[in-house]
């Protein structure tokens, strides 16, 4: 019995046919958990709605973040900021998140937000430049007033990685942009 | 043609990848983190951005000014304080690593009472004051304060004051422990110089440095200040460079910095010294006249001398010849050679020295005077004779370790076993708070208020202000506070003597009262303020504070010779324990990042070793890593040989500040204690102990070790880096 050339290499190129297959199938599921089952709308302790607060109530961003324009980090607001508010809004005292915020408060506690934006440790992202240059929040953290969890803007993960950055530093022509120690040090 | 076949292993291959990436893309994502708000924020907490708090390093008794970096109300890193005259600027490793004692894991973070069983269970402030307090007021008014016993350390503090006006209110006796205490300088300073406290060295101006045993660029005094006093006595403004030689039978980092180190016999530096004295007097010149001493009856002769300390004579001769010619020449004492059975005759006579040198008023100043009163062998022996009567109702252990520091034949451990009740107030499950009926939690020095007077020495008064640079991490107090609460529970007369509030209105109330005995008319709330900010308040010591040095003691009388603990025949061999600049006597020893540090000289890290000079160690069949045990009169440790060049080969070295029975995991079990076999032997004129003293035998056992060192061997191995002549 023989087994003509064509013959064994049918086999080989079906193998060969599967593993491109896999390959595809890999890059979907890798794009997939990115666009579905990513975390880059985290659920937090509190349903904080920025739609309520920055979008209606036009509450500025540096009301509750105040640091932006003065430190490296923007900050979150103390229970005591939230709850300075809060105490005079009795019409919305018994909804369950402002009950879990009294609940903080209350046990002297500070709420463990889950952070949505977040520079790798070997870069030094700092807010004070960027605010006091007149970058608006929205540049980079899209439009949270409109959000009532807050996402992470995402355009296929372009957004927040180094070349938009050093694209806004050459378009804008910022003082020692493309050093590589102004931001990895 | 596809076959039904063909078609499902595709699709399998498709969906095993797709499952793949979807995995990929789990493990690939970062972590979430979360961002913890602040319940009510500190005034001045701004996250990202960081404040520096000016404070009082609290790690040994030289009390250098720090400035603590706190970011997010947490500090973080330790500098020195530019603005500090004893450290100016700098810091020692000790300082740096003292961050780990406050997040160190192992620390107490709430009083604890013994289970009696040798663990402990957690208990709560008022259960803990309301088991004491009760016993103290009772014994304060029936007059039996003399039944406690409070053990404390040698800090110049408003913090010790408290502890002294306490102890004074009760009635109580009051024991001021350390192992390497400057009680035999202080005595030498009285009868030399006539001055009550400790001088000022002023090394920085000196251009001939001549110590015996004194290792301070090491672990001496104020490793940190008197090392930028070394930089400026090397390379000083005007371009000199001064010459250092140091007199130790062990290398210490200052021998090995020196020009020339003279490996005298231990006990035989007081003898040394007077005869370079009066090989000087015999010379004719100013310096000789101004002393008023004619000679120096008993004085050896440079040759006897140097017979007696085992020295080439002509080494003696040439150092003699030194210091007549220099300019300002300066003699230092401390260490081994103030800590042996003759010890106080020893600093005497390198007193003299200092003042047939006529540096006594120009490189030897007078300081501050006053210094904590040490507690002599002869009262601990009282405090242990008391306990084995049952005399001993309460013992109060205030941030000393003696159990581990002190040496076992003190008997300390039976006197705190017999003792009704023992409190410990300590950070960490210390070998001695492990022994008490109740540890006290107490806050690192971070965490609270005191203040320290600087007692290396700036010629000038020199107070440091230690104030809180963030909040508590525990439920925790700091000594002074514990001492008012209790005083304040007990009623009485101890109510009175002590009626603050806390720790910030106690030390602002002595500092208060310190602006109106100096008669300083400023507003006091903005000095303390501006105190608050520069960590430190400087002033020249006004008049009556330092008494001038006196001219009129008599010549010193010879000193005895060396006498130690053990008979020659059996315990061949003289123990020299020293201190490295990271462990000291074992206050280091918690802190993960100075059990890494390597010592600086044979480069050891995480344990104890046992320098034998080479010739020694060949005669013995010894080499590196070999276990011997070294015993003595007092008792035993096993450790490993490490061939030392730098070492007498009559003498052998170890470190002091492992071999802790608790105090946490990184200390506990983790090398040996030299301190165990240390005789109870004490100096003779001050009673302080005389750690110096001890002879041991050592016998190999046969058991081989690695040692954790970060070099291979110290030999140049025919380089000849160090020259033509190298043969090492």
């Amino acid at each position: 019995m023989s087994i003509g050339v064509f013959e064994a290499a049918r086999s080989v190129i079906k193998g060969l046919i599967i593993a491109v297959l896999a390959i595809i199938g890999a890059y979907i599921g890798h794009w997939a958990h990115g666009a579905i089952l990513n975390d880059y709308t985290p659920v937090q302790p509190i349903e904080f709605s920025h739609e309520v607060h920055a979008g209606e109530n036009e509450i500025p961003c540096e009301y509750c973040h105040s640091w932006a324009g003065r430190s490296a980090t923007a900050g979150v607001p103390s229970v005591e900021t939230c709850v300075g508010c809060h105490k005079g809004l009795t019409e919305v005292r018994d909804k369950p998140d402002v009950v879990k915020l009294f609940d903080y408060w209350e046990r002297g506690e500070g709420i463990p937000w889950v952070k949505v934006h977040d520079t790798p440790d070997f870069v030094h992202f700092r807010h004070k430049p960027h605010i006091r240059g007149g970058v608006e929040c929205q540049t980079c953290h899209g439009p949270v007033e409109e959000m009532a969890r807050v996402t992470r803007r995402v355009d296929l993960n372009e957004n927040l990685r180094m070349p938009w950055c050093i694209d806004c530093h050459t378009e804008e022509d910022v003082a020692n942009g493309r050093d590589c120690l102004t931001c990895h040090y | 043609m596809l076959s039904r076949r063909d078609i499902f292993k595709y699709l399998a291959g498709g969906g095993v990848g797709v499952g793949t990436g979807l995995l990929l893309g789990e493990v690939n994502q970062r972590p979430l983190e979360t961002l913890l708000s602040t319940h009510i924020p500190p005034e001045d907490f701004a996250p990202g951005m960081d404040t520096w708090y000016n404070t009082l390093c609290r790690m040994c008794p030289a009390g250098c000014g720090i400035s603590v970096r706190v970011r997010e109300g947490r500090a973080k890193k330790i500098e020195g304080n530019p603005g500090h005259p004893v450290n100016r600027g700098g810091t020692c490793s000790l300082g740096q690593a003292s961050l780990n004692a406050l997040y160190n894991p192992d620390r107490l973070r709430s009083p604890m009472r013994s289970d009696g069983e040798g663990g402990f269970v957690e208990s709560s402030w008022d259960e803990a004051l309301e088991a004491i307090a009760p016993r103290l007021g009772a014994m304060q008014s029936a007059g039996m304060g003399g039944r406690t016993w409070i053990l404390t350390g040698g800090f110049l503090s408003s913090g010790e004051e408290a502890l002294d006006k306490f102890g004074e209110a009760l009635g109580a006796n009051i024991l001021r422990l350390g192992l390497d205490t400057p009680a035999t300088e202080l005595a030498a300073a009285k009868a030399m110089y006539g001055f009550s406290g400790l001088p000022h060295y002023d090394i920085g101006s000196a251009d001939l440095v001549v110590s015996f045993g004194a290792d301070f660029l090491g672990a001496w005094r104020s490793p940190v200040g008197y090392s930028k006093a070394y930089g400026e006595f090397r390379q000083g403004g005007d371009g000199h460079r001064g010459y250092l030689v140091q007199i130790e039978p062990r290398m210490s980092l200052t021998g090995v910095n020196a020009d020339e180190w003279l490996p005298a016999r231990p006990g035989t530096e007081g003898a040394l010294a007077l005869a370079l004295a009066a090989d000087l007097l015999g010379r004719s010149g100013p310096d000789a006249a101004s002393v008023g001493w004619e000679d120096l009856p008993g004085a050896l002769s440079l040759d006897e001398a140097a017979a007696l300390a085992d020295l080439p004579a002509e080494r003696l001769r040439e150092l003699a010849e030194r210091l007549a010619t220099a300019k300002a020449p300066l003699v230092l004492g401390g260490g081994a050679a103030g800590a042996g059975a003759n010890a106080t005759e020893t600093l005497t006579c390198v007193a003299a020295l200092n003042r047939v040198l006529d540096a006594a008023g120009t490189t030897v100043r007078p300081n501050l005077a006053h210094a904590p009163r040490y507690s002599a062998l002869s009262e601990i022996e009282e405090f242990v004779a008391g306990a084995a009567n049952g005399e001993v109702s309460l013992v109060i252990v205030a941030g000393v370790d003696p159990l581990h520091d002190l040496p076992d034949s003190l008997g300390l451990r039976g006197a705190l076993d017999r003792a009704e009740l023992v409190v410990a107030l300590d950070s960490f499950p210390s070998d001695t708070a492990s022994a008490a009926d109740w540890i006290l939690a107490t806050d690192t020095f971070f965490e609270t208020w005191d203040d320290d007077i600087s007692l290396p020495g700036t010629g000038k008064l020199s107070v440091t202000l230690q104030q809180p640079v963030q909040k508590r991490l525990y439920d925790t107090l700091s000594v002074t506070d514990i001492v008012l609460r209790l005083a304040q529970r007990s009623g009485g007369a101890l109510a009175e003597a002590l009626p603050y509030q806390d720790a910030e209105a106690y030390t602002r109330s002595e500092w208060a009262a310190a602006w109106t005995n100096l008669g300083i008319q400023d507003d006091f709330d903005a000095g303390f303020r501006q105190v608050q900010q520069q960590g430190v308040w400087v002033a020249d010591l006004a008049e009556g504070m330092a008494d001038q040095f006196s001219d009129d003691a008599p010549a010193p009388a010879a000193p005895s010779g060396p006498q130690f603990a053990g008979d020659a025949s059996e315990y061949p061999f003289v123990l020299h324990p020293f201190q490295t600049p990271g462990l000291r006597e074992g206050k280091g020893a918690r802190l993960p990042w100075i059990q890494e540090l390597p010592d600086p000289q044979t480069s050891v890290a995480y344990g104890s070793w046992v320098e034998l000079n080479p010739s020694t160690a060949d005669e013995l069949d010894l080499r590196d890593g070999d276990v011997v045990e070294v015993s003595s009169q007092a008792g035993a440790v096993n450790a490993p040989v490490l061939r030392y060049p730098g070492v007498r080969p009559d003498v052998i070295a170890m470190p002091l500040g492992q071999g802790h029975q608790a105090n946490g995991r990184y200390a506990q079990g983790r090398g040996v204690n030299p301190a165990s076999l240390l005789a109870a032997r004490s100096d003779d004129i001050t009673g302080a102990l005389a750690w110096a003293a001890t002879r041991v035998a050592l016998r190999k056992t046969g058991e081989r070790v690695r040692m954790t060192k970060t070099s291979g061997v110290s030999r140049t191995l025919g380089r000849q880096i160090l020259g033509p002549d190298d043969e090492h």
